[in-house]
């Protein structure tokens, strides 16, 4: 199955007092996976977000989604499986408990084609991912 | 009811293969506990507030503003008391991940002050739990 393209919430100190909702949470399972296109990309910084309920979660506690960059399995100087975002049963809550990871440096990405790419290495629809870019 | 301290999370590009859970505080109006953020010993350099409320706990209406001010002067990064408000709607409570992100705002200037942002509800009781996340 076709991945899905995660669409990221843009946060800049120009416009800094309006109020956002993340731009999209993607649902990543094994199957399909998710990922942040950073064509044309213009911004510093970014961090990820996971987030799951009890209503979308069938994955175990130990579930974990790793971040991955497509072209050449680096990202800003980790490898393949150095980033991972574990769920574990405190962010399975009813209120919405959010994991965050980052800030990874995205300078290097100016005007690449490179893509971050979000994988579950276990469990089936683990989680929901978003992604702040900041700029 | 004194307010409540919000403990940041931090995030730091020198350890960010890790992860971080971010910590909720419940910001209400009855009693009045308001909530904020000492930024005494910061070293950050700037901070994502986030906002979010479900079907758990909010008891009041909708559309409750919650403001976030500086408590010394009333400014904070050169915004006045009442520039950031977040008002909460009925689409926030949406699942999964049904929260609102204000920022980033630049903290450099509060470098080694002992200064603190404030969160405040201006109508509304429980309204919301707010969070932080300090980008150093």
């Amino acid at each position: 199955m076709a991945r899905n393209e995660l669409t990221p919430l843009f946060l800049t100190t120009r416009d800094c007092t309006a109020q956002k909702k993340m731009a999209e949470w993607c649902a990543v399972d094994t199957g399909t996976g998710c990922y942040i296109d950073l064509t044309n990309y213009k911004g510093d910084k970014i961090i990820l977000a996971i987030c799951k309920t009890a209503t979308n979660v069938a994955g175990t506690t130990a579930t974990e989604i790793q971040i991955q960059a497509c072209t050449n399995q680096k990202f800003s100087g980790w490898d393949k499986g150095d980033l991972k975002i574990r769920g574990t049963s405190n962010v399975n809550a009813t209120n919405f408990k959010g994991e965050f990871c980052g800030p990874f440096d995205l300078s290097r990405f100016k005007d690449s084609a490179e893509r971050i790419n979000i994988n579950c290495t276990a469990g089936t629809n683990v989680g929901w991912v978003g992604a702040i870019i900041i700029e | 009811m004194a307010a409540i301290a919000i403990t940041p999370l931090v995030l730091t590009t020198r350890d960010s293969t890790k992860s971080g859970q971010l910590t909720w505080s419940a910001v209400t109006t009855n009693p009045a506990s308001g909530a904020y953020l000492d930024l005494t010993g910061y070293k950050g350099n700037s901070i994502i507030i986030v906002a979010t409320m479900t079907a758990t706990n909010v008891t009041a209406t909708l559309g409750g503003t919650v403001r976030v001010q500086a408590t010394t002067n009333s400014k904070f990064s050169g915004y006045g008391k009442g520039d950031l408000a977040v008002t909460l709607s009925s689409a926030v409570v949406d699942l999964p991940g049904g929260a609102i992100f204000m920022g980033p705002y630049d903290l450099s200037r509060f470098k080694d002050s002992n200064e603190r942002i404030q969160l405040k509800c201006t109508r509304g009781n429980n309204i919301a739990s707010f969070g932080a996340i300090i980008i150093e």
